[in-house]
């Protein structure tokens, strides 16, 4: 599903007066994209999410899914949190069907489907368990299972493994490409992790600070499927040094006028 | 996002909270609804107080009430303290001492009036004891954890300094332990009003509990809310003083946090 | 290892306080007996087990144990009911929250106890005005737990819901509900205790039945040793409700994760 982020702004209202957020922040996802979102912390990245899944409206500006203007909460996107914000008092199950009994009844057939996303994520054995029994990269699997469960065609990811030791992040990231290829679906994927956006995706977003806006934007030319030994391709490096280079001259002072 | 303007007259609501209770306290008797001698009316009340400032009465029973309350919140608080010291110091004087402490704290404390009442009588006396006993738990309570809960890599540090137990204590546990323990001290404040009252039910002739009692039984029902009003006022005025205490002596943490009921301890 | 250690370590605490509990005892016995203080300043450890037998063996407690718990316990349940109510409302709604919450939390510092001789003139002598005045004074620590409770549902938990387009009521009972039940106990843990003092306090003031009034009888009558087996009965059964509700805790974080 195409996202168009259309010079978006926000502004929060807080008590010590309006805290700009995002100003003329403009992208485009295209269907089938995996697209990261880069950027240093307080950019406004989480508000980004917020904004596109509809619990926000932007101050001004548009963002339209499929050609739609998006006006309210969706339920054609699905979000991955940074920590799991699974239900401690619920099973995995139960837990994964969330967005559907959050709804009104849940029947049967969608518990069949739920069991078969767990079995998507290799964790069909603990539908039973409860949260406190799982790893924390178990529960963020468990996290996915539920964003995939009623299909969405926009997955909208908030730094997911931010949370997670090194070790199981990288098998994190082999583990949501297997899930995500060949199914079609956009990928809107925030993180602050350099390698991680290159590994992952097509193309990468670099957000300024705040007032976020796109400052930004490297196509990922490596081939896919990706695997460990991509991050051994010298383009690797080439592109996370451009990255790192681009990240280094936004955080200098802006000693010379209007960064 | 904030709706705008509501933040900044936050304390206009409460505000306005209390004044249209008050209102609804006059209508209710001002239009007949409620008896004027089941309920009297607010004017009734503010003239009941006034004339017992005026005439002295307050102060002849007000002063009971507040020494025996401060003079037994201190004593209960500086016993809790010391004790709590010990048991977390010393071993020995946790395993013999703890559980009984635990079991004593089950006692409903205001239970023990009449017998205070039986060997002290109704003076002053008997008043700081039951405050005393009453304030001594929660303080205790919460002092323990906080002697407890020190940071263990502070005392490693002055372990490895070759600080001895006393300085120790001085500089570290204690400085440590004053949140809990201020924390309890608040919450003794409530409990050592209680105390002192429930003394003054039981057997009393002077205090602002004698007050309620006695003006409830003869139904001199303007009076008895009078003396409530000033409890409740001495009461949020106490909570208040060491909250600003609080934040005066212990800069480095933050007040004006909700009062979440503690595991307080048995009253 | 650990565990050995932990059982030696029990071992010693058991040790160690049973020993001091004989040594108070056979202090207090001596203290009595040396002193030869008459029983109605202090009865020695003998005169108040000899009470309490008589008073739960021999049945006169049993009624006025009733009453109190009925008092206590009844007077818990509709004050901690109301508050749980209002502290949900209080909760959702912001409005509520900025009016009703600091006066609640400046009542809270009030002594609630002392208006108990002013309930029994509304509510005459009896179990009536022990439950008023327990209820007024359960109310508050489950009010400001519960909103404390509430209040600290996961926000990101509150987005899924609202991006699934939840209702308000699906959000209740799913998220907001299940969330608060760990601090919805612990003021409950407290609301318990506070319930005793109040029953007893209404008791001292006005009542014809339950162990606070026994003691104050007794009080007239110079009879400390059933005072004291009194007191020693209102400390157990206030202590084994506190038990029997922590019990309650672990059972409900075990079993339902709650």
């Amino acid at each position: 599903m195409q996202l168009e982020v259309d010079r978006v702004a926000l502004t929060y209202e807080t008590s010590r007066g309006p805290l700009e957020a995002l100003r003329d922040l403009s992208f485009t996802l295209d269907e089938g994209e995996f697209v990261s979102v880069l950027g240093p912390s307080g950019c406004g990245k989480s508000s980004l999410l917020r904004l596109v899944t509809g619990l926000l409206p932007p101050t001004a500006g548009r963002i339209s899914l499929a050609g739609v203007p998006v006006s309210g909460p969706r339920t054609d996107v699905g979000i991955v949190f940074q920590s799991a914000t699974l239900l401690p008092w619920k099973n995995v199950l139960d837990n994964v069907l969330v967005p559907l009994r959050a709804r009104g009844r849940v029947s049967p057939a969608d518990a069949e489907r739920a069991l078969q996303g767990l079995r998507t994520v290799g964790l069909e054995r603990f539908a039973k368990h409860y949260p406190d029994e799982l790893s924390g990269g178990m529960q963020q699997r468990v996290g996915i299972a539920r964003a995939m469960l009623t299909d969405p065609r926009l997955l909208l990811m908030d730094e997911p493994f931010a949370a997670l030791d090194a070790m199981t992040r990288e098998s994190m990231m082999d583990e949501l490409l297997r899930v995500w290829s060949g199914t079609g679906k956009t990928v809107l994927f925030i993180t602050h992790s350099i390698p991680e956006a290159i590994y992952l995706s097509d193309r990468v977003l670099v957000m300024g600070p705040r007032p976020g806006r796109v400052v930004e934007e490297l196509r990922i030319d490596l081939p896919r499927p990706r695997s460990p030994a991509t991050m051994a391709d010298p383009r690797f490096g080439q592109l996370g040094a451009q990255l790192r280079e681009r990240f280094r001259t936004m955080s200098e002072p802006a000693a010379v006028g209007a960064a | 996002m904030t709706p705008r303007g509501l933040d900044r007259f936050a304390w206009a609501w409460p505000l306005g909270t209390v004044l249209a209770l008050v209102g609804v306290w006059h209508l209710l008797v001002a239009s007949g609804l409620v008896a004027g001698y089941l309920l009297p009316s607010p004017g009734k009340v503010m003239r009941a107080i006034a004339r017992i400032t005026g005439d002295g009465t307050l102060v002849t029973h007000l002063t009971p009430t507040l020494t025996a309350s401060v003079v037994g919140w201190a004593c209960g608080g500086l016993l809790a303290t010391a004790l709590a010291a010990l048991v977390a110091e010393f071993r020995w004087v946790e395993r013999s001492l703890l559980v009984h402490l635990l079991a004593l704290q089950a006692i409903p404390k205001v239970a023990l009036a009449p017998l205070v009442f039986l060997w002290l009588g109704f003076d002053i006396g008997g008043k700081v004891l039951l405050v005393t006993l009453i304030c001594f738990f929660p303080v205790f309570a919460n002092a323990l954890a906080g002697f407890r809960s020190v940071d263990a890599g502070l005392l490693d540090l002055m372990r490895a300094s070759g600080a001895g137990r006393w300085h120790t204590w001085r500089h570290v546990k204690l400085p440590a332990t004053l949140p809990a323990l201020f924390a309890g001290l608040e919450v003794s404040v409530a409990f050592a009003l209680i105390g002192c009252v429930v003394m003054e039910f039981v057997g009393a002739t002077r205090g602002l509990g004698f007050v309620i009692q006695d003006a409830s039984s003869t139904y001199d029902l303007p009076l008895s809310f009078a003396a409530i009003i000033v409890l409740g006022v001495i009461g949020t005025a106490g909570n208040a003083l060491l909250r600003w205490a609080r934040g005066w002596l212990l800069p480095w943490e933050r007040a004006g946090r909700s009062p979440a009921p503690q595991g307080a301890a048995g009253g | 290892m650990a565990e050995r250690a932990a059982v030696t370590e029990a071992a010693r605490t058991a040790a160690a306080s049973t020993a001091t509990l004989v040594l108070m005892l056979a202090g207090w016995e001596a203290l009595v007996r040396g002193l030869g203080l008459s029983a109605q300043i202090l009865p020695g450890p003998a005169a108040v087990a000899q009470a309490l037998w008589q008073g739960w063996v021999g049945g006169t407690f049993w009624p006025h144990a009733s009453a109190t718990l009925q008092g206590a316990l009844g007077g818990c349940v509709i004050g901690g009911a109301a508050g749980i109510a209002l502290g949900i409302a209080v909760a959702l709604s912001r409005r509520l929250r900025l009016a009703l919450y600091p006066v609640v939390v400046a009542i809270q510092s009030m002594p609630t106890v002392a208006v108990a001789p002013l309930i029994v003139v509304y509510f005459g002598v009896g179990l009536p005005s022990k439950l008023v005045t327990v209820s007024m004074l359960c109310f508050f620590p489950l009010f400001v737990n519960t909103v404390a409770g509430v209040m600290a549902a996961d926000p990101r938990l509150l987005d899924l819901y609202r991006a699934a387009s939840a209702s308000r009521w699906r959000v209740l009972v799913d998220v907001q509900l299940p969330g608060c039940t760990p601090s919805l106990l612990a003021g409950l843990q407290v609301a318990v205790v506070l319930s005793f003092i109040g029953c007893v306090v209404s008791e001292f003031v006005a009542s014809r039945a339950g162990l606070g009034h026994l003691i104050k009888i007794y009080a007239n009558d110079l009879n400390v040793a059933v005072m004291f087996a009194c007191i020693v009965s209102l400390a157990v059964l206030g202590g084994g409700t506190g038990y029997a509700l922590s019990r309650l805790r672990d059972w409900l974080r075990l079993r339902w994760r709650l």
